[in-house]
């Protein structure tokens, strides 16, 4: 008897739990009705940037999840210039404009300050780096990309200047399954 | 001739005397060994009943352990049983509560999603305001400076009633950031923060839209905003900000009504304050 009465019970004893689920459940179903003359059938990707995660649906049925990385939020300073920047990844409604495997990264600006180095000219080809945006990306215009990340330990917490990080097994499959075209909703 | 010689009577006696010790001690020998042999079989027999007491006890003990087994082994299957049924009753109530929590993680994904495709912003030309709307009711609305939008910078093309914003930039200040393909390679230049007219000319809380409509709060130069071309609502700073934060990229603008007919230009700050001087003298009677 002890020891059943030592295993864990998930739920709650108050059993209006269930009415609760019930309810939303029906909303749920609700919502489902009322955004399915722009949702239904369709494939597109939802980037939850505040529980930091990227579903790839069809319809209203999840077809992969993964943990991601947004904008961290922090403004950065270049104390010589006053140039500011603020990494946030916007909110909105986006499309998949362009698709890429092993893509180069030309390195901004406030990636030198970053680092507190000398800034080269713009189209200086030392600005130029491999790897750094992982195997593949997708551009959701206006620079913004989904790409890869050589610390999959950041995923699950801000942690990019404004673009959505994925591991490198999810964002293969996320390339493999998205064509150019699809909309990506970032909510929040 | 032999002579026979005859053996004493002491000799004769002797031989008999150890004859009879020697019968003698057979005898009790004899006794003994029967004392000997009746022990001995008292023993057997004793030996005997006990081994038979043993086998009876050996049997009992047999038959209880059979049982005890029989019982074990009931109680292992009860056991096991008891815990198959807590393992899946363990699972379903786990898969109860994570259906919970997926169905409650839909439901935020889709009130945000509606959120986001029911919201958009109409520009209303009649009463010279702007306002966030979501399922057609208005949530926030504010005055505009320039109804309707006026055009700077350029030639006044008209304006389409439905524009969507296309790009929000928190600083007015980024230029523009761009992916192309070089050799195969895609290349991405992120938004950077620049100095050119367009950033001093927009100022800060911009929202671009797929039209000459841009929708920004102060500038930092009015010279650099006046020869930007650009349809400008003129926002003040703490509209833009509350617009930047209530809107989403890809939302929509409806520019709804017609405008008033034209009349005197906005007071400027200087113009509303000798205004408001005026109305004071007025009221105090003095000029």
């Amino acid at each position: 008897m002890k020891f059943l009465q030592s295993l864990p019970n998930l739920l709650p004893k108050d059993k209006g739990y269930l009415r609760t689920q019930r309810a939303i459940a029906d909303e749920v179903e609700a919502l489902r009705r009322r955004l399915s003359w722009r949702l239904r059938g369709r494939l597109y990707i939802v980037v939850d940037a505040k529980a930091e995660k990227l579903y790839l649906e069809r319809g209203f049925r999840i077809l992969m999840q993964a943990d991601c990385s947004v904008g961290r939020g922090e403004f950065l300073v270049d104390k010589k210039t006053g140039r500011r920047w603020r990494f946030v990844t916007p909110l909105g409604e986006f499309h998949v404009l362009a698709k890429a495997a092993n893509p180069l990264w030309r390195k901004p600006d406030w990636a030198y300050v970053e680092e507190g180095k000398p800034i080269p000219p713009p189209d200086s080809p030392e600005r130029l780096v491999s790897g750094e945006l992982g195997a593949y990306l997708l551009s959701l215009g206006d620079g913004y990309l989904i790409h890869g990340v050589k610390d999959e330990k950041t995923l699950g917490r801000p942690a990019s200047h404004g673009c959505v990080h994925l591991g490198a097994a999810a964002l293969k499959e996320l390339y493999n399954a998205t064509p150019v075209g699809t909309p990506v909703f970032i909510i929040e | 001739m032999t002579m026979e010689k005859k053996r004493p009577s002491s000799i004769i006696f002797a031989a008999q005397r150890r004859r009879w010790a020697a019968a003698g001690a057979a005898l009790i020998l004899l006794i003994v060994m029967n004392a000997l042999r009746v022990k001995l079989k008292s023993a057997a027999l004793e030996s005997r009943r006990q081994a038979k007491s043993l086998a009876q006890n050996l049997e009992d003990a047999q038959d209880a352990l059979a049982d005890a087994q029989s019982l074990r082994d009931m109680k292992e299957d009860e056991l096991s049983r008891a815990k198959r049924v807590i393992l899946s009753l363990t699972r379903s109530r786990q898969a109860l509560y994570e259906s919970g929590l997926e169905l409650q993680e839909e439901d935020r994904i889709l009130q945000k999603q509606w959120e986001m495709l029911s919201t958009y912003l109409q520009v209303d030309l009649e009463s010279g305001r702007i306002s966030v709307m979501r399922s057609g009711q208005a949530l926030e609305s504010y005055p505009v400076r320039y109804s309707p939008p006026r055009a700077f910078g350029g030639e006044d093309k008209p304006l389409p009633r439905i524009v969507r914003i296309i790009s929000k930039e928190r600083y007015a200040a980024p230029e523009r950031g761009k992916s192309e393909e070089v050799n195969g390679h895609l290349e991405w230049q992120p938004p950077e923060v620049g100095t050119s007219a367009r950033a001093s000319a927009l100022g800060e809380f911009v929202m671009f839209t797929d039209s000459p409509l841009i929708l920004h709060g102060p500038p930092k130069n009015a010279a650099d905003h006046a020869a930007y071309p650009h349809d400008c609502l003129g926002l003040s700073w703490p509209v833009a900000r509350r617009l930047y934060r209530e809107s989403f990229v890809g939302e929509k603008i409806w520019i709804a009504g017609e405008p008033k007919p034209a009349r005197a230009a906005a007071p400027t700050p200087a113009g509303r304050a000798r205004a408001q001087l005026k109305r004071r003298r007025k009221r105090h009677g003095s000029k």
